[in-house]
């Protein structure tokens, strides 16, 4: 395997040298390499140094991705471990670097970890982290609360 | 640091993860959210994606509550939300519905309406986690006929779809079979129907585009108590087994239960004997044999008469049910674990002895009448 190393840039000027296989977990850097492959230092101008660290931390531990299943469940664990270290605004802002770097494990682990994390938010809570705009009318919100006034709790089938 | 709004993209990643339930409740959030319920392509990926749930509900007067059980508290049982079906030609006051059926996410119920029973009297399919329904009417609309509700691919838009199958019974003779589809809005009769079997039980549970019911047959007497089961893609009837064959003094109880919409289980008290047994399957489509596993046996005190609703988890060894009191309009549930300990809790006259597990989901009823309304919504959402 080679052993190459790429310098990674972040938009506010922070470097990090890693392997190229590593790098090339971020498909953008992957396609940057095959149309041209002389380059050694990457600009990625969408994404802060700190950001872009925790991107690189998820790439290293997935470098090689062993099929089987003990391998598997150890990657698991990590992942559950690492997305624990984030609170819900970091959480957005790595969504957004996973896209913009096309990191496809990293999108589906994170947004299933947003997801977990607003089910049980309420509407304004979810506006204000996510800044959305309420477009209701004050009558118009309560008519829809009140046809989705089903705020059950998930019974997990018998619960002994 | 101020967020970015997230792409369009982005957030329905998020949100296709986000179990039914609670996507119900956060759509009061903005338009753009509530409107995701009309979008099929979201429905689909929401299937895929979203974190199966599975609620228990009992019916009452009005529509369901879900609950929640736990053996360790006081009280096992917890009444957790309520779920009221809004007609929108008469008052709640003024109808009673009947649930028939349920799959999918999707619940038949039958509406009468007290005041008109015979144009006030329809079927009702009804996604509570969308509130989307659709009210269907049968010319021939009478308590002799009993519904069942399936899913099948339509071939032509490649979509899951429903149908709704009548039986009509006319004294001895053979029952008559009609198909409702819900995407043409229309009955027709189905013809050259092989049923393999004289009696049909009326309770029936609907799983991965088939329904199944208890069945008998008199010319085969020796067969005793079987399956039959309807597959709403071909529209055949097939003849199922048991987990054993029947015993020669036949069965007290017997009842049918579908867990968390991936297998079937059957509760069964052979006469003259005090144990009763719930049998699992495999997951169904999985493969083509069907097998059965047995994960309870159980000395039910007070023993059971007739008529039992059950629901079982498989892992817990706890089996749920309730059971028609006859004239008596009260409602009991029992909570049995493996200990044998039966552990009663009264829920009154509002509460109809009906437990179902229910699976929340985004399905689509398919309206044709609005399928270009939805598609201007579309449109609008995603500009």
């Amino acid at each position: 395997m080679s052993s190459n190393k790429i310098v990674l840039t972040s938009s506010d000027g922070e470097s990090f040298e890693v392997e190229e296989v590593v790098a090339r977990k971020l498909q953008i850097v992957g396609h940057m390499l095959e149309d041209d492959c002389v380059i050694n230092e990457i600009p990625l101008q969408n994404v802060t140094g700190d950001i872009l660290s925790m991107v690189i931390e998820y790439c290293k531990t997935h470098v090689d991705e062993e099929e089987s299943e003990e391998a598997q469940t150890k990657l698991k664990t990590w992942d559950e471990e690492f997305m624990k270290k984030f609170d819900i605004k970091t959480l957005l802002q790595i969504i957004l670097a996973a896209n913009y770097l096309n990191v496809k494990g990293l999108l589906d682990l994170v947004s299933q970890t947003i997801a977990d994390t607003i089910k049980d938010y309420t509407p304004e809570q979810i506006r204000e982290v996510f800044g959305v705009e309420n477009d209701y009318t004050e009558e118009e919100e309560a008519e829809v609360r009140k046809e989705n006034a089903w705020a059950f709790d998930e019974a997990d089938t018998p619960k002994p | 640091m101020m967020m970015p709004e997230l792409p369009k993209d982005l957030l329905e990643e998020i949100l296709c993860r986000v179990p039914a339930t609670s996507l119900k409740r956060l759509r009061s959030t903005c338009k753009r959210w509530n409107l995701l319920k009309n979008d099929k392509r979201f429905t689909r990926k929401h299937f895929h994606k979203a974190p199966r749930q599975s609620l228990i509900l009992m019916w009452n007067e009005f529509g369901f509550s879900s609950m929640n059980i736990n053996l360790h508290r006081v009280s096992p049982i917890e009444v957790t939300g309520e779920l009221n079906l809004i007609d929108p030609h008469y008052s709640l006051d003024q109808f009673r519905n009947s649930l028939l059926c349920h799959t999918s996410g999707l619940l038949l119920l039958l509406c009468v309406c007290d005041n008109n029973e015979v144009e006030g009297t329809r079927l009702v399919v009804w996604n509570p986690c969308t509130g989307l329904t659709k009210w269907i009417q049968h010319r021939k609309l009478c308590y002799i006929c009993t519904y069942a509700l399936g899913s099948y691919q339509d071939n032509k838009s490649g979509n899951k779809s429903y149908k709704i199958l009548s039986r009509r019974f006319y004294g001895h003779q053979d029952p008559e079979f009609e198909i409702y589809e819900i995407n043409s809005n229309s009955w027709r009769r189905i013809l050259d129907v092989n049923v393999d079997c004289t009696d049909m039980y009326i309770r029936n549970v609907s799983l991965k585009g088939k329904t199944y019911w208890f069945a008998t047959n008199e010319k085969e007497k020796q067969l005793g108590l079987f399956l039959i089961s309807f597959d709403y893609t071909t529209e055949r009837f097939e003849r199922l087994c048991l987990p054993y064959p029947h015993p020669y003094h036949g069965y007290q109880n017997e009842s049918l239960s579908v867990v968390r919409e991936e297998k079937l289980s059957v509760l069964l008290q052979r006469t003259f004997t005090s144990k009763t047994e719930i049998w699992v399957t495999n997951k169904i489509g999985e493969t083509k044999v069907l097998s059965w596993i047995k994960v309870l046996a159980v000395d039910l005190t007070p023993e059971p008469k007739f008529d039992i609703k059950f629901l079982v988890d498989e892992e817990k060894k706890v089996l749920v049910y309730t059971q028609n009191n006859g004239y008596k309009s009260q409602s009991i549930v029992y909570i049995v674990g493996k200990d044998n300990k039966v552990r009663e809790v009264d829920f009154g006259d509002e509460f109809k002895p009906f437990l179902l597990n229910y699976v929340p989901s985004l399905t689509q009823i398919q309206q044709m009448e609005n399928s270009i309304q939805s598609l201007f919504r579309d449109i609008h959402l995603f500009q």
